[in-house]
This record gives C-alpha cells, sequence and structure tokens, in this order.
C-alpha cells in the first residue's frame, strides 16, 4: 500500500475549507467528521467519515480548494496518499473508481435539479424552438450540410413538433442546393460561400451575407435571391419578429408577380404572410390571406393548415361558429395528418 | 496519455465522420458520449447570431460526458474539423469501457470532479437574491475561471456578451440586459458587441460578499 500514515489527536484539524492541497485520506481508524454549509440548506452540515473511506478526493483530483472541513473528533489514525498515489491505486482497482463516479453523478444530477429549481421562474427552455432556430442559422449562411443535419434530427425527435412542416420543407431545400452544387465543390468547401452559385448566382450569396435587418430593407436589387430571402424571413418569424418577418414576405410577395422564379413560392409566401398576420393578432387581415391563398392553390400542401389558421383567427375573433366550421373541414379532408389532432383539440376546447 | 483501441473496441463503438460533419448539435436530445480517437473536434454555440467556438479537442479526449448524466439536450453543438474517429459510449456499455481502460475512467472521475465544483459555483449565483448581484456574481466567476483576483481595481475584460450573463443569471435576456445597461450608465461596465469591460471587480467582490454573508445570518 502506498501512502504514509499519519496519527491525528482528538480535536485537531486535517484541512480546513478554503485550503488548497492534492493529498487524499483514507481513514483507518478513529472518526473525522466533515463539517460543510449544504448548498440545498444553506446551514452547517456534518457528515461522519467511516472506517476505510476516502476523503478529500474531489479537491485534490480538480485542484480546487477543499469544500469542507475535516475534524478529528477522537484519536485517529489516517493514510495519506498524494494525489499521484491515488492515481496509481485506483487505476489498478476500476471498481474504486466506478463507484466514486456513481457517487458524482448522483451529485452532479442534484446539483441540476436544484438548479432548475432555481430556474423555474423561467418559461421552460423551448428546446424544440431552439433546436429548428440552430437549423435556420445554418441555412442562413450555406451551411447545408450542417441545416440537413440540424433538420433531420429535428424531424428525428419531433416529428410532430411545431416545425415539423417547415423542418421537412428545409430539407427538401437544402438537399435541392446541395445536388444543384455538383461540381465536386461540396466534399469540404461547405463553408465558403462563394461555391453556392446553385440556389440563384451571387447576389444570394451578398444578401445571406447581409444581416437579417439590412436584408428586409434592401429592396431586392435585380436578381435577389427568393430562397434566401424566403428563408430570412422565415427565420425573422422563428425569432418571434413577426412583424419583420411579414414586410419580408410581403415584399417578396409584391415582386413575385413579374418573377417566374418566384411562382413556386407563392401559395408559400402567402400562408406565411397569414401566419405572421395571426401571429400580430390581425384576425381579419390573416383569414383574408388565407382564403386567397386557398382560393388560388388548392392543392397546396399547405391547406390544411391554412384552412385550421382560418379557423382560430375565427375563434380568436370570437366567431364560434365559422370556427367550427373550419376546423370541420380540416377533419374532413385527407390526408390526416398532425393537423387534424389540432383541429379536434380546437373543437372540443369549443364546444367544452 | 496514449490510449490505443483495439481493433474490436472500434468495430463495436467506433464511428468516423468527414470534415464538416455535425457529431451532435445544441438542443438535441441525446445520452451519448464520444472519446476522441483521431482528428479534431471543435466545440460551438450560436450566440447573437454568430456562431462562436468554444473549445477544440484533440485525440485522448473525451466530449458529450454530461449526456450519460442528465436528460437534458445537448449545450453545444461538435462538428468534426478534419476526417475524426471516435469511440461511441452510451450507459449500458459505459461500464464495459471503463472496466476495460481505467486510464480513461480515471480522466472521468477528475472530469466529474471539476464539473461538481463548477456546477457549485453556478448555484451560488442562482441564489443571490435579485438581477443586480446575480450579474456580479457571474463577473466573478468568470474572473475566477481565468484566475483573476478580484482585488486588482483595474479594468478587466471579459470575452462575453448579454446573453451569456443571462444564461448564467438564469434570467431572461431582456431583463438582465435592462440591468447592465444601467451598470453601463453608472460607468461601472462597458459593454461592446463580443466582450464586457468591468471597472472595478473588487466593488462587486465586496458587495456579493456582503450578501452571501446576509443570506448566511437569515
Amino acid at each position: 500500500m502506498p501512502g504514509i500514515l499519519r496519527n491525528y489527536k482528538a480535536g485537531s484539524i486535517i484541512y480546513f475549507i478554503g485550503d488548497m492541497g492534492d493529498e487524499i485520506y483514507v481513514l483507518k481508524s478513529g472518526a473525522v467528521k466533515l463539517e460543510y454549509h449544504s448548498i440545498e440548506t444553506g446551514e452547517v452540515t456534518q457528515e461522519a467519515i467511516k472506517n476505510g473511506e476516502f476523503f478529500g478526493v474531489k479537491s485534490s483530483l480538480a485542484k480546487r480548494p477543499r469544500e469542507e472541513t475535516a475534524h478529528v473528533i477522537t484519536d485517529s489514525q489516517v493514510l495519506v496518499l498524494n494525489a499521484y498515489e491515488f492515481e496509481r491505486l485506483v487505476t489498478k482497482n476500476v471498481g474504486i473508481i466506478t463507484q466514486f463516479l456513481r457517487v458524482f453523478s448522483n451529485q452532479l444530477r442534484r446539483m441540476g435539479k436544484l438548479a432548475q429549481s432555481f430556474l423555474n421562474h423561467q418559461s421552460a427552455g423551448d428546446n424544440q424552438g431552439e433546436l429548428f432556430k440552430i437549423g435556420e442559422y445554418y441555412l442562413k449562411n450555406h451551411k447545408y450540410k450542417q441545416a440537413q443535419y440540424v433538420y433531420e434530427t429535428y424531424l428525428k425527435h419531433y416529428a410532430e413538433g411545431r416545425y415539423a412542416a417547415q423542418a421537412k420543407e428545409r430539407l427538401a431545400s437544402v438537399k435541392g442546393a446541395q445536388e444543384g452544387k455538383s461540381l465536386g465543390a461540396y466534399s469540404n468547401v461547405m463553408d465558403a460561400p462563394s461555391s453556392s452559385g446553385a440556389v440563384g448566382g451571387s447576389a444570394a450569396v451578398a444578401a445571406a451575407q447581409g444581416s437579417m435587418a439590412e436584408t428586409a430593407v434592401d429592396e431586392g436589387a435585380g436578381g435577389a435571391d427568393i430562397a434566401t430571402k424566403y428563408y430570412d424571413a422565415v427565420s425573422l418569424f422563428s425569432q418571434e419578429r413577426f412583424e419583420d418577418a411579414f414586410r419580408l414576405f410581403k415584399q417578396l410577395h409584391d415582386s413575385g408577380a413579374a418573377d417566374a422564379g418566384a411562382r413556386d413560392y407563392m401559395p408559400k409566401i402567402e400562408f406565411e404572410m397569414g401566419r405572421c398576420l395571426l401571429a400580430l393578432k390581425k384576425h381579419k387581415e390573416a383569414i383574408v390571406i388565407f382564403t386567397t391563398m386557398i382560393k388560388y392553390y388548392p392543392k397546396d400542401e399547405n391547406l390544411k393548415e391554412a384552412l385550421f389558421n382560418i379557423g382560430v383567427s375565427y375563434k380568436l375573433q370570437g366567431n364560434k361558429d365559422k370556427a367550427i366550421l373550419f376546423f370541420n373541414k380540416v377533419l374532413k379532408m385527407l390526408p390526416e395528418g398532425p393537423v387534424d389532432r389540432k383541429a379536434k383539440k380546437e373543437l372540443s376546447s369549443i364546444k367544452g | 496519455m496514449h490510449m490505443k483501441m483495439d481493433g474490436s473496441m472500434f468495430s463495436k463503438f467506433g464511428v468516423t465522420y468527414q470534415p464538416n460533419d455535425i457529431i451532435f448539435c445544441e438542443y438535441e436530445p441525446g445520452n451519448e458520449f464520444y472519446f476522441l480517437q483521431e482528428g479534431r473536434v471543435k466545440v460551438t454555440k450560436i450566440v447573437s447570431d454568430m456562431e462562436k467556438t468554444l473549445d477544440i479537442f484533440h485525440a485522448g479526449d473525451i466530449f458529450g460526458e454530461m449526456a450519460i448524466l442528465e436528460d437534458q439536450p445537448r449545450s453545444a453543438t461538435a462538428i468534426a474539423i478534419d476526417r475524426v474517429k471516435v469511440l461511441r459510449f452510451n450507459k449500458e456499455n459505459f461500464n464495459h469501457l471503463l472496466q476495460g481502460n481505467p486510464p480513461l475512467a480515471f480522466r472521468l472521475l477528475r472530469i466529474f470532479s471539476n464539473r461538481i465544483y463548477d456546477a457549485k459555483r453556478r448555484l451560488l449565483i442562482l441564489t443571490l437574491p435579485d438581477i443586480e448581484s446575480k450579474a456580479y456574481d457571474v463577473f466573478l466567476m468568470l474572473a475566477e475561471n481565468q484566475n483573476i483576483a478580484p482585488k486588482s481595481s483595474d479594468h478587466v475584460t471579459f470575452s462575453t456578451n448579454i446573453e451569456e450573463i443571462a444564461h448564467w443569471c438564469g434570467e431572461k435576456v431582456n431583463r438582465v440586459k435592462e440591468v447592465l445597461i444601467r451598470f453601463a450608465d453608472q460607468g461601472k461596465i462597458q459593454i461592446y458587441e463580443d466582450r464586457i469591460i468591468v471597472k472595478d471587480l473588487y466593488e462587486m467582490f465586496r458587495i456579493i460578499q456582503t450578501k452571501r454573508k446576509a443570506q448566511a445570518q437569515d
């Protein structure tokens, strides 16, 4: 056995709270108590060390001040190891390490819970929304490979999540953008924006480089890429900057009529404009735009969502009958999707 | 520490990543941790719409280890810099790994010891009664992390921002922003996009000490 044996008289102290030291101790005989301020209760707490038990481990390994004062209660014999001797001892006996790991991980978990209890005044973290936003960040910066990973991860964990529809949409266009690149440029120059000629020429890159606020004001100079702007707007929406998002969508919508490339985006843009208006509590205008979208693009994939959103708008206006009408329309329409469940929920809450 | 895994270990737990591959991303649920065998991995976080690199890991390093403890989502993103080989473990095969690899187990023990200290330090901030003192204490913690003694009344520069301070305070960003702007108006700090300069760390230190004493007597 490495280390040295040391004898302590009753009433002496092995180390004080706040001391630095790399020694690790094992109680051989006698009685030792550790005294510390419990972070949980704020009170002075004592803990008796059993024979054969280690103490002083954490501070030694972390090279941090002692967290407690070690009082000798009766005459005691203690084995003292330095950090190196301790390492040699336990790496020959992994069981000791795993025991410590168990104790330490319990402590960490307890502290994690305690920290949470202090944070409960905050709205619980919106992990789902935050994950989606990470994808938005990469997309906006043309890091398609990373964006793809994030959207796929989002869908893996939140297949019916709030942003699932958008994540799918993004994923499709991210894949498109990657394929469009071809020319072997893709493998490891993801970070180089100059290689992203795929989506819509150099203007797109320029638009994406600017801050989002600038992009929003910037009156799409000539060929500014509609896909980029569209995603900027969606990203503003996900940041809950609804007015900015609406402005950008509207700008896209107004310029889109003359732009053949924008046509595919029109139903999406109208749908998103509706969502912005709904978020801004402009229910009447929201209904108008969703209705327009349904009229002109009756086969769009967001059709059911649009109907549902009209229902919500009516509900928020206080028009129960119309709301019920639209929620029922959602339920009658195929294919069934996550939105059906939402419509059912709305119906039962209106009726109940 | 040299730790070459035998082939069977890699065939069981090994995963290879290409440059720029994401290994896991911030807010992703996950309970695996990684033992880096080859290549480099960077850890990033998106702060104020900017991707910030927090750390770079090399062969022999362990990362993502907190996941085996908590059911919390990842707190940062891990991205392969080079072609990367890792061994991936979870709660179930964790023991298997440790049994065969005492030096790794010991390293993990050291990491956990440090984590406990960090977690405690963070808790100390959260127990303070108001945002002002929490913010002060965040600066003190950041100073400790950089081994800066609060005694000095020199200006101290922290490469941090309001979001990060709010995170450590456990408070909403808007509220912390208000407080920090007030500090700035009072000349206590200067706020820049990528850094905050504290004018008198010692004063903050004294105030927090007094608060803690008052708390202990409650």
